[in-house]
Order: C-alpha cells, then structure tokens, then sequence
C-alpha cells in the first residue's frame, strides 16, 4: 500500500547523439488505493516514467517517494512494486505456469499453494487451457495476458502496468479492461497503468495523467481532461474525433466579444467567464476549440450557430460524423445517422458557448 | 519464374554442388586410400587412386610410436583448457559489453578488443617466444600455450557472447529483479540458459581453433608438450616422408572435431538463430 510521489523527476539518457531528455520536470502524486493512466503518444517518456518509478532507471533529478519513504536508492525488489512489462518479458524456457507462478516461488511460496494461485489468475485471465506450453508458441495477446497475470499475482506495494492491452482484440479487450477494474476494486491497490489509447485510460483510471514531449502536460479526471484542458495539446488529444480548432480574431462589437475566424463567415461566442478573461488576457488573437460532439445541426436552446456547407457525410452506424466546410476552413460534427444534412446543402450549426473553449495562441493554453 | 526456368536454376546448382563435391571430396578421399596404401605405393610418379595391396595395419603403426598417443592427448589438453578459459573470461567480458559498458566507449572497446584477432599472428611469433621464455614455466609447456591461444580465442568467445547477450532482451532480467533476484541470480537462472546455445557454438570454434593451431606450437613447443599438429612431420624414415602414416594418423585427428561437432550440432543451430523468442 502506497501513495507515490514523483517530485520534479527528471530522466536524461546519454546517447551517441547527445542527451535524450526523456521525461522532464514530472510532478505527479498518486494517492493510496489510485488507479492512475498515463496517457500520451509514442516516445513521450511513458515509460521511462514507470522505469524510474520501479527502480529499473536511474532518475537523473528529482525525488520519487513511496508514502513518505524516498526511494531512489533502493533496488526493485526494496521497492516492492510488480510491473507488467511493454515487450512482456516472459522468461522462453519455462511454461506459462512456471512463468506466473515465478514471483511465488522466488519469495518460498510452497508448491501447493502456487498451484493454486496460477490457476486462479490464469482462470482470470481466461489462459487456463495454455498453462503447459511455452510462450514462443502462444499468440501476441496471450503472452500479453500471461505477463499481465505475472504482474496481478503478486501482492506489491503498487502494481505497473505497461501496454498491457496493446495486442488484445477490441472484444477480449473490453473483456479485460472490466476485470481489470474489478481486480483493481477488490485489491485496493495504487496502479499505474501506462497507455497510448485514450479509450483504456478513460474507462480505468480514477485520474488520467497526459504527457507529450517529456512533460505533464494535466494530471486530472475524465471529468476535467474533457471539459477543462489545460491545453491545446489534451483538448486535441481527448475525445474522438478530434477537437475542431480555428485561428480566430478577438473582435468586439457594441461591448459583445466574439471570435472570427478571418477569410470565413464563422464567428464563435463564448461563455461570460471566458469573455472576462479573454478582456483580461488582451491580444488580437485567440485558438478557437469546439469538440465535434458539440456542434449539432438540431435546434438547440440558447444557442450560437454559424453556417457551413456539407462538404462529406461520414455514416457509421450509430452516428455520422458531418465534414463542413466554410471557404477553405473545414471542420467536424457529429450527428444523428437520420440527420438532414446531404452533401452540398448548407445549414446551420449551432453550439452553446460554454463548450467553444479559447486557448492562447503563443503558449497554447487554456484561456480560463 | 517459368517452369523452365525453375528447372534451369536447379539444374545450376545442382552442377555447382558437384564440382564443389569434387573439390572438398577428393582431397579427404586420397587421404582415406593413401592412409591405406603400403610404402612402396605412395611415392609413385603415376599415383594409384585404389591401394593396390590394402594396409590397414597403417593404423595400428602410427601408435607404434608412443609419441602418437601424447600428442592427442597434450592437443586435447590444451584446447580444452584453453576453451574452458576462453569461455569464462569471453562470456562475463561479452555480458559487461552487452549491458553496462554502453556509449561511445562501449562500441570503441569491444571493436579494439575484436581487433586483436585482426593481427597477423606471425608478427608476435618471435616476441612470444622470449616473452614466454622468460616465464617460471617457459615455452615448452601446457601453460605457455593455453595462455598464447587466449590471445585469439579470447576476442572471438567476447565479441560473439556480446553479440548473443544483446540478443537476450534485457526485460527477462528486470523482470527477475522485480520478482527478488540479485544481479547475480538474474544472469545465471534467466539470462545464462538464453545464450547457452550460442556458447556451445563458441565453445566448438575455440576448441578446433586450439585444437589444429601449428604455427605457435610448433615455435613454443615440441619436447615436453606436444600437439598432434607439430607430431605429424615426424613421420620421416631417413629422408622419405611416410605419407601412408602421415595421412592415416591426420584422420585419426580430425575425429575428436568431427564428433563433437555431431554431438553438439543441435546447440550450434540454435546457437546461430538465437533471439527469436520476442514480442
Ligand atoms: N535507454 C535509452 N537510451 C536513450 N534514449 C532512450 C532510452 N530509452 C528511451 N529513450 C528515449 O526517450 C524517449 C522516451 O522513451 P519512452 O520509452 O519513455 O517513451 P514511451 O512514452 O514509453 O513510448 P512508447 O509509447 O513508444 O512506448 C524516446 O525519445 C526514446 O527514444
Ligand atoms: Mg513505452
């Protein structure tokens, strides 16, 4: 049981290159009994991350602290953390029981009880029909279980999970996700669970922790990553299809602030407390961010609209997503399958200003 | 590819393979019919190529020399040993290149130590000689040549065991870390059984490198240590080569090689492949 702090934590490798600065200025705290992802794309320092948080890297700067122990002097096994690996790590010359039931026999578990122990988790990971093969001969999905059950069989201060589902199919993946979930409920154990898919981390984690180029780019909930990014980079990166941006003007009419996108007739309002602090910012520009499921071509209360064009109708079964265009500016918005909206036909399209978000043009953050 | 032309390349190997046959062939078969031939036989101007009386007493005759029996057992400790040396300091030597002396210097150091085998040997010959010669035990010992065959054994085993460790994915080891293995455990429970395949091959090269070395031996060596490849001249009546025993006692030595190389097959295949067991 742990609560894990990461303090300005810093990793710079050496390479025949020069430097890498993997992960830089991390601060991240993780509470006892957390599930926490770490969301980002490839190379951002995911791992180098939960390396350095097992004890398997050195950390370059910074404090890592278990409760309020640091421990970047101790070895992996101090530390006492499971860690499901990215490249699964299965030892080749040993059979998938003797691979989960490995953790257990190095600590002096007896036979009896290990036994019983790797049918249970192979049970939970539904691998119990391969326990006597070796991994060379299983599939990229099963030995991604088998490392997953590698991890889960043991009882650590915190479990890391890296790409763990990376290789599973979308339904055995949904599958392991909601006994993840419950693994996690019935443990109540700090998990760390690193991801590139948005979707993972959204469904398992209480607090979702975003990076990209080395740095933290939010640490927060579905709730706040959705509604409140911090920045240009998180509104783009959650949330599928991908946020609708403009590069807009400030402009201001009779003591109403607006947002226009130059060379088109779209202009976007937003909510009260943006325009105070738009009016406090100053500046002649803004980043206009406006989610596709946010735009709807269905009237709607106390709505702005703009009109645009239908440029493409996307239909995909439960939705259409609606391409449109406005004089060379082309942007998305999803739909009802039976919305009225052919190709060619121009509508309106209509928001609430609460959901048009503003980020700075220069520094690319949110603006309140 | 046409039909015809699928036959016309098989066609072309095949005829490759039978020239190449002839040449590799025939040199070990006028060894096996020379080994068999009486004196009289083998220094004709127009040879035979099938013994016209079989002698197969020949075999018995090169032990009539107790030298004979000696020197395959002194090449036998002399290879071996130098293997079994070659092996231990090339593997923790390739294992520390492999993980921990990495960078610019790690490159630099296992490309020098490699470089060593790159050396015309013949350019040490002399100085060996009176480096050795100045040593407790001196040239003509077991010592002075297990050691001297280090100098080539030793880069090979370090560069290849380099190469297998790199092949050995570092995660097994973590992974064991996490699990409560030292260091230690890790590399002879988890990462040892990964490259042994590939130190069975390395361990063969070493051996019949040792093992046929002539050059150095016969310099270093030749009273109290004796290999079997400076006891093959030896085989003289006055003036005349006796190619009969020269010949007959050459096959004999080449079997320890060749069954080894049959029993220990199998490693060196997967010696050869090794790694393929990833993500
Ligand atoms: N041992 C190393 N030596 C040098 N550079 C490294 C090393 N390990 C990682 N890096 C670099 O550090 C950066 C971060 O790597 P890291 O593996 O942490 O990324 P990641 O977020 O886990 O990516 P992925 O999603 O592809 O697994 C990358 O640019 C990578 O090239
Ligand atoms: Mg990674």
């Amino acid at each position: 049981m742990a609560r894990v702090t990461l303090d300005t934590v810093n990793k710079i490798y050496p390479s025949r290159h020069g430097p890498v600065h993997a992960v830089q200025d991390l601060d991240i705290t993780i509470e006892d009994g957390e599930f926490v992802a770490v969301l980002g794309p490839s190379g951002c320092g995911k791992t180098s991350t939960l390396r350095m948080i097992v004890g398997l890297e050195t950390i370059t700067g910074g404090t890592i602290r278990f409760d309020d122990r640091p421990v970047n002097e101790l070895t992996p096994e101090q530390r006492n953390v499971a860690m499901a690996f990215e490249t699964y790590a299965l030892y080749p010359n040993f059979t998938i029981a003797e691979n989960l039931g490995f953790p257990l026999e190095v600590r002096g578990v007896d036979r009896k009880a290990r036994e019983a122990e790797v049918l249970r988790v192979a049970r939970l990971l539904r691998i119990e029909d391969i326990l006597g093969h070796k991994p060379a001969h299983l599939s990229g999905g099963q030995q991604q279980r088998v490392s997953l059950g590698r991890a889960l069989i043991r009882d650590p201060a915190v479990f890391i999970l890296d790409e763990v589902m990376s290789h599973l199919d979308a339904h055995l993946k949904l599958q392991m996700l909601f006994e993840l979930k419950r693994i996690h409920q019935s443990m109540g154990k700090t998990m760390v669970y690193v991801t590139h898919d948005q979707m993972e981390a959204l469904a398992l984690a209480d607090r979702v922790a975003v990076m990209s180029n080395a740095r933290l780019q939010q640490f927060g909930t579905r709730d706040e990553l959705y509604h409140a990014p911090a920045n240009r980079f998180v509104a783009d990166f959650i949330g599928e299809p991908p946020t609708n941006f403009f590069d807009a003007e400030v402009t201001e009419t009779a003591g109403e602030i607006a947002l226009a996108v130059p060379g088109t007739d779209l202009a976007f309002t937003t909510s009260p407390a943006r325009v105070a602090a738009l009016r406090n910012r100053g500046g002649k520009r803004a980043i206009v961010g406006i989610r596709p499921q946010n735009l709807f071509i269905t009237p709607l209360d106390d709505a702005g609209s703009v009109t645009a064009t239908v440029a493409l109708n996307e239909y995909l079964g439960e939705q259409s997503i609606l391409t449109f265009d406005d004089k060379g500016v082309s942007f998305r918005a999803l739909a009802p399958p039976d919305a009225d909206a052919k190709t060619g036909a121009t509508v309106a399209v209509r928001y609430r200003p609460a959901d048009v978000m503003v980020f700075d043009t220069d520094t690319e953050a949110l603006v309140a | 590819m046409t039909a015809a032309n699928v036959k016309l390349v098989k066609t072309l190997v095949l005829a490759f393979l039978a020239i190449w046959l002839v040449f590799t062939g025939f040199p070990l078969f006028f060894m096996i019919v020379t080994s068999l031939k009486p004196v009289e036989e083998i220094n004709r101007m127009v040879p035979t190529f099938w013994p016209e009386t079989m002698r197969p007493q020949n075999y018995a005759g090169i032990f009539a020399d107790p030298g004979s029996l000696k020197s395959l057992v002194d090449s036998l400790i002399v290879s071996s040993a130098n293997t079994v040396l070659s092996l231990f300091l090339g593997t923790l030597a390739g294992y520390a290149l492999a993980r921990w002396v990495r960078g610019v210097v790690g490159e630099n150091l296992a490309f020098f130590i490699l470089s060593n085998r790159m050396f015309p040997p013949v350019a040490i010959l002399i100085p060996m000689f009176f480096l050795f010669d100045a040593t407790p035990w001196g040239t003509d010992s077991y010592v002075s040549l297990i050691v001297l065959y280090l100098v080539f054994n030793m880069p090979l085993a370090t560069w290849l065991m380099m190469v297998f460790f790199r092949d050995a994915p570092r995660e097994l080891e973590e992974a064991a870390y996490l699990d409560g293995y030292s260091p230690f455990r890790a590399f002879f429970k988890v990462t040892l059984p990964l490259v042994f395949p590939g130190m069975i091959s390395v361990a063969m090269l070493c051996w019949i490198f040792a093992w046929n070395e002539y050059l150095f031996a016969n310099l270093l060596t030749g009273t109290t240590v004796k290999t079997f490849p400076v006891h093959i001249p030896t085989f003289t009546l006055g003036s005349q080569t006796l190619w009969n025993l020269v010949m007959a006692f050459s096959l004999v030595a080449m079997l320890p090689p060749v069954i080894l190389f049959i029993v220990l097959r199998r490693y060196m295949v997967r010696g050869l492949s090794l790694g393929v067991v990833k993500g």
